[in-house]
């Protein structure tokens, strides 16, 4: 289940050529900062739990079992961390009347024009204006592509309750970033 | 009468065209395709450029903690002690019949003669003594070498 990539890697920094994790934190440290970054919403707070994350992740690595992909593992180890942080473990139920209507409310302007860096900033205020878990899992869905497994594995929240937030999320993503989404569309179809 | 008036509302019913459906389907599919190019081309973060410097400055010197499987598994643990209860219930039941027939092996082993003299006449308390001997010796090795040891 684990990549060979990473099993050699992981292999050589228990063997220790610590230099070898270098690998490991350059691979993955992009969708660790950015689920970190979904539930703090502060980017130094992110870079400092991102580090802390990478740290419990070298000094425990022994203890990973390779039962599952490591970067679910690692993922893991940052969600929780960054839940840890800020307390937030009451948006873990679902809420029906929460958050429901927000892209709506926050809708953007066409953006026929936009450039890349635009267009960055544009889709982070849109993933911004969901709740935090609900960011952290549609980050884990659409940019890791973790299976619904794999997200409950590391949420821990159940299997319906992850299917309840992609759903929201991807619904008022869809609206927020409507402009943006028809300019995609026009190039798939 | 009611059924005639049904018919004619059916038949001015209007169809929609062959392929709706997978129009529909196809303008579905399309949305979650661009969404996720999206999100995965637009929403992925970069932490500082200096992230992995700084953070394999901090390990620099450390090495993982290293885990220690148990030498004998918990299963091996629960047989020797399973094994060891019904050797003393054994042998406590065979020395209140009076058997020897029990210990006749034992008198095989030869065992060294201050070992003899100490238990002489006492086969059953022999037995006792080995087995506690046998859990000391494990519980020992199970403290020094059973457990997680942080370096």
């Amino acid at each position: 289940m684990v990549d060979l990539d990473d099993k050699i890697h992981i292999q050589q920094v228990l063997d220790g050529e610590t230099a070898s994790f270098t690998h490991l934190v350059d691979k993955y440290k992009d969708m660790v900062f950015t689920v970190i970054y979904q539930i703090l919403r502060q980017r130094e707070d992110a870079e400092d739990a991102a580090q802390t994350v990478f740290i419990k992740a070298f000094k425990n690595l022994a203890g990973f079992q390779g039962d599952s992909k490591f970067s679910t593992w690692l993922y893991t180890i940052a969600y929780r961390t960054a839940i840890a942080k800020t307390k937030l473990k009451k948006f873990d139920t679902v809420d029906d009347t929460f958050h429901i209507d927000i892209a709506t409310d926050h809708a953007f302007p066409q953006l026929e024009e936009m450039k890349k860096q635009e267009q960055k900033v544009y889709v982070k205020k849109a993933i911004d204006t969901l709740p935090e878990i609900e960011s952290a899992v549609i980050s884990l869905f659409y940019m890791d592509e973790c299976s619904i497994q794999e997200i409950v594995a590391i949420t821990k929240l159940t299997e319906s309750n992850v299917k309840v937030k992609l759903h929201r999320a991807r619904k008022a993503l869809k609206a927020s970033l409507e402009g943006l989404l028809q300019q995609e569309m026009k190039s798939i179809i | 009468m009611e059924e005639k008036s049904k018919d004619i509302l059916k038949q001015g019913m209007m169809e929609t065209k062959s392929d709706f459906t997978s129009s529909i389907m196809d303008q579905i599919n399309a949305e979650e395709e661009a969404l996720s190019t999206v999100l995965s081309e637009q929403g992925v973060m970069k932490p500082s450029l200096d992230f992995t410097t700084n953070l394999m400055a901090q390990l620099e010197g450390k090495v993982p903690a290293k885990t220690y499987a148990p030498i004998i598994s918990k299963r091996t643990w629960i047989f020797i002690t399973a094994a060891c209860i019904a050797l003393t219930i054994f042998v406590l039941s065979t020395a209140q019949q009076g058997s020897s027939q029990a210990f006749e092996y034992l008198n095989t082993l030869d065992l060294s003669s201050k070992v003899s003299s100490v238990f002489k006449g006492s086969y059953g308390l022999l037995y006792i003594a080995f087995g506690v001997l046998v859990l000391s010796i494990g519980l020992t090795i199970e403290q020094r070498f059973g457990k997680k040891i942080n370096p």
